[in-house]
């Protein structure tokens, strides 16, 4: 029951989430976190953090919640609930692209979705940001974590190994 | 030939791209230029992560439904195995204090990349007051009224369609 569960939500999440990685954040915060509470805030950030620090694309992230949540069984089910829309949604789109490609409709529709998508994000970013930010070390971490993100090119991965051997020093 | 990719993919979503085009365009002449880009504009406007759908893309002119299949299991796979091992690891090991400080520091971290997401795609996205009452509605529902994030994504392209795709 809970593994359909799981099935369910991320097909929805992935079928919602154009353009992938942290757009379906606030999404997924609000299923595993608010409403099934299968994840703490901290348990949360700790997969965005095994996300990125994993080859491909963050969508990863699902299987370790899918670990976490009901073992090996909830790994392979979030993946295959993670992957199957782009499966169908791919493979239907590359036949009818060029139509697709021309229809104004579809790009109004995501001229709304894109800025809703950066605030809602920020509503999430706040959210574990309250969790996460309990000592003046943990705000330090973060303002820098940002300050290297926002303004140099160097590889996520580097951030958050680099903040993990911080924690470990400083905390 | 995908396993590779999904392994390559370490260094982000950019250095795969520039593998698909060296690999499938300019070594195996497997697919054309003009496809390619063709094949990056349709990951990105499909739902899930755009370089899968590229992949998924490539692998369904290649070989239909079992290139594209062949894609998605081989640039899933090796992040899906070490996914597995470090949510062993996790799993076994996160009550150790010391895993705790590590992790603590990894999470104020992931919030401040989150931070650093929004205000790059911020910047990209929103121009002008539009988009910028989308994204202030979008922080507000979710935040404050607790909206669902489904749904709010459903609102967003409903307005998006009435505010910018009538004709004129």
């Amino acid at each position: 029951m809970m593994l359909l569960q799981l099935f369910g939500v991320l097909f929805l999440v992935n079928l919602f989430t154009i353009g992938g990685g942290y757009v379906m954040l606030p999404l997924l915060h609000e299923f595993f976190v608010d409403k099934f509470h299968w994840l703490t805030n901290q348990e949360f950030l700790d997969a965005v953090a095994i996300g990125q620090v994993t080859p491909g694309p963050l969508t990863i992230m699902n299987a370790f919640i899918g670990y976490k949540v009901m073992g090996l069984a909830g790994a392979v089910t979030a993946t295959l609930g993670s992957y199957l829309p782009s499966i169908i949604v791919v493979t239907f789109v590359t036949k009818y692209y060029l139509k697709f490609k021309e229809s104004r409709v579809v790009g109004a529709v995501f001229r709304g979705i894109k800025p809703a998508v950066v605030g809602m994000l920020a509503g999430v970013a706040v959210t574990l940001g309250g969790a996460s930010f309990t000592d003046a070390t943990a705000v330090c971490i973060g303002v820098a974590s940002f300050a290297v993100m926002a303004f140099t090119k160097v590889d996520p991965t580097i951030v958050i190994l680099g903040a993990g051997a911080a924690g470990a020093l400083l905390m | 030939m995908f396993l590779k990719m999904g392994a390559f993919a370490f260094g982000g979503v950019y250095s795969m791209l520039s593998f698909f085009q060296r690999e499938l365009v300019d070594r195996k002449k497997w697919i054309a230029q003009d496809e390619f880009t063709e094949g990056v504009a349709i990951g990105q406007m499909t739902p899930g992560p755009p370089i899968i759908n590229t992949g998924i893309f490539m692998g369904y002119r290649l070989r239909k439904m079992k290139g594209a299949l062949a894609a998605t299991a081989g640039q899933a796979l090796p992040g899906f195995i070490l996914v597995l091992v470090l949510a062993y690891v996790y799993t076994e090991f996160k009550h150790i204090p010391m895993v705790g400080k590590v992790l603590k520091g990894v999470g104020a971290a992931v919030v401040g990349l989150l931070v650093s997401v929004v205000y790059r795609m911020g910047r990209q996205v929103i121009r002008g007051w539009a988009p910028a009452a989308f994204a202030v509605a979008g922080f507000v529902l979710l935040h404050f009224l607790k909206v669902n994030a489904i749904a709010l994504i459903a609102l967003a392209g409903l307005s998006g369609y009435l505010f910018y795709g009538r004709p004129r």
